[in-house]
């Protein structure tokens, strides 16, 4: 007898027993991005963590991660207990402190700052503004959201979205509506992979074959000099203009003059690769916690996911314009497809504006063209990100 | 909201403008300091790759030859591509390309010759 009621309550405690119909959506969807980050190979490196973090927590009984410790819809102002969270929480959880408190995002930046060049921006540092007009989208979005009834915190979160910019969307979620955190991260990873799906049609749509065709005078060399003096400088003036965009900014400053520096090789070399290998995995799998099924199957998903694109879309139309507006001014020395680059997403964007470039005109090659706006929409997504902390924060 | 989004969108302008202006201002104050070393750059663009040395073959072959050459490259890469030899092909003058070309433009020459 008591064999059989070991095995009954065995099958009752099993997740099978308790599994709800949108726990069983949930587990098809996170499959469903597993396949997309394996097989299609869509932003693998973070898709695949955050897949299988959207996995773990939709199976029941895993306990791994509990939305319950972290928010209260019903209560605003609610503040996680974080002794109760170390004592009780799930492994999920545990991680989940690294986003909570800001500490994750920074230092992947850390590491694109450490991967990155910051040479083609230097060389031609008009191309700051090319960074600067693809933040549009944010803005644009901002207002948007709003009108479809989201609250003035949400709609920064989900704007964020149009910066292309995986970290520093995950920031400012967790900064602005961290209940939105799961469905924001999913939408800014999938967009970031899609880039070279949805950015083409837009810059040709808004650019003619001639302007497509523009070959860029080749960039000045840049000193070592001014490459090591340019985080520095940009860390000072950003951070004082936006004192909220210190942590985001820093980061990559930092994490770039440890590789133009030349002195600290092997921090260098740990921040371009163990570093971010591992915060990108305990970043990707927290994130994909937070996609709970209460949190994720919501209309305002579909409605993020959506205004998302919308960022993306008008974010890319944004560079371009203003790319248009560089090849009038400058009689045609600008090649307008390089503004596409300013939606960050390194160095994805740049290789699109590559790619389209060469489609009009074989030998054209504006890739390192391309690099600096692209590097300047990292800038760029970070101080916008600042702004909306300091604004609605 | 507006005024919100307004004032974000300047201000993102505003610092980007700001740390463009200043780059560029530092640019020219490190292009002044090396304003000192043209000859060196004069010297380095003689020595250049693309210029070909006194006494080698591109400078003693005449362009008829070297255009029986570069047809016969191309015959052979055509046979290879297992395209029809009977295709005909007439190469006309030729340029070399200029050392000074930029270098991503070199590179894709070189990409669509590789090809």
């Amino acid at each position: 007898m008591d064999f059989v009621n070991a095995i009954g309550k065995l099958i009752n405690d099993s997740g099978f027993m308790t599994m709800t119909w949108q726990q069983l959506l949930m587990i098809i969807i996170s499959c469903f991005l597993l396949y997309l980050g394996i097989v299609k190979k869509y932003e693998p490196l973070l898709l695949i963590p955050i897949a299988f973090g959207m996995l773990l927590t939709n199976l029941p009984g895993a306990q791994m991660y509990h939305a319950e410790f972290w928010s209260d819809s019903a209560n605003p102002e609610f503040k996680p207990d974080y002794m109760m969270i170390l004592q009780k929480g799930g492994i999920l959880d545990l991680f989940y402190i690294g986003i909570k408190s800001g500490v994750f995002p920074p230092l992947i930046f850390m590491g694109v700052g450490a991967m990155n060049d910051f040479g083609p921006l230097i060389a031609n540092p008009k191309t700051f503004l090319l960074g600067a007009a693809a933040q549009l989208g944010i803005f644009f979005t901002f207002i948007g959201a709003q009108f479809l009834g989201f609250t003035p915190l949400e709609s920064g979160a989900i704007g964020i979205i149009g910066g292309a910019d995986g970290p520093t969307a995950i920031f400012t979620a967790t900064k602005l509506a961290p209940h939105l955190l799961g469905a924001i991260a999913v939408a800014a990873y999938s967009y970031m992979a899609l880039v070279p799906f949805i950015q083409p049609p837009i810059m040709k749509l808004l650019t003619t074959k001639k302007e497509r065709q523009v070959e860029m005078k080749q960039l000045r060399p840049v000193s070592k000099k001014e490459k090591i003096i340019f985080p520095i400088v940009v860390t000072i003036l950003v951070v004082l203009l936006i004192p909220a965009s210190a942590p985001l900014v820093g980061m990559l400053m930092l994490g770039n003059l440890a590789r133009e520096s030349g002195v600290i090789d092997r921090l260098s070399k740990t921040i371009q690769n163990e570093l971010i290998n591992i915060v990108t995995i305990l970043l990707g799998i927290s994130v994909g916690a937070t996609a709970t099924a209460a949190n994720f199957l919501a209309l305002e998903t579909l409605l993020i996911i959506l205004l998302g694109l919308v960022a993306f879309a008008v974010g890319t139309a944004g560079g371009v314009l203003f790319g248009k507006i560089m090849y009038w001014t400058t009689g045609g020395k600008v090649n307008p497809l390089i503004g596409s680059a300013g939606v960050s997403a390194v160095p994805m964007a740049a290789r699109v504006s590559q790619k389209v470039g060469q489609e009009a005109n074989p030998s054209n090659y504006l890739l390192m063209h391309a690099m600096g706006p692209n590097v300047a929409g990292v800038i760029g997504s970070a101080v916008a990100a600042g702004i909306l902390i300091s604004l609605l924060g | 909201m507006w005024l919100q989004s307004l004032v974000g969108i300047s201000v993102v302008f505003l610092a980007l403008i700001a740390l463009s202006f200043f780059i560029y201002l530092f640019g020219k104050v490190m292009k002044n300091g090396n304003g000192s070393k043209p000859l060196n750059k004069k010297k380095a663009r003689g020595s250049s790759v693309g210029t070909p040395l006194e006494g080698s073959p591109a400078m003693d072959e005449s362009g008829d030859e070297l255009i029986a050459v570069i047809t016969a490259a191309i015959m052979a890469g055509l046979a290879q591509a297992g395209l029809s030899p009977e295709c005909r092909i007439k190469v006309r003058p030729f340029n070399r390309v200029s050392s000074d070309a930029p270098a991503w433009n070199l590179a894709g020459r070189n990409e669509l010759v590789s090809k």
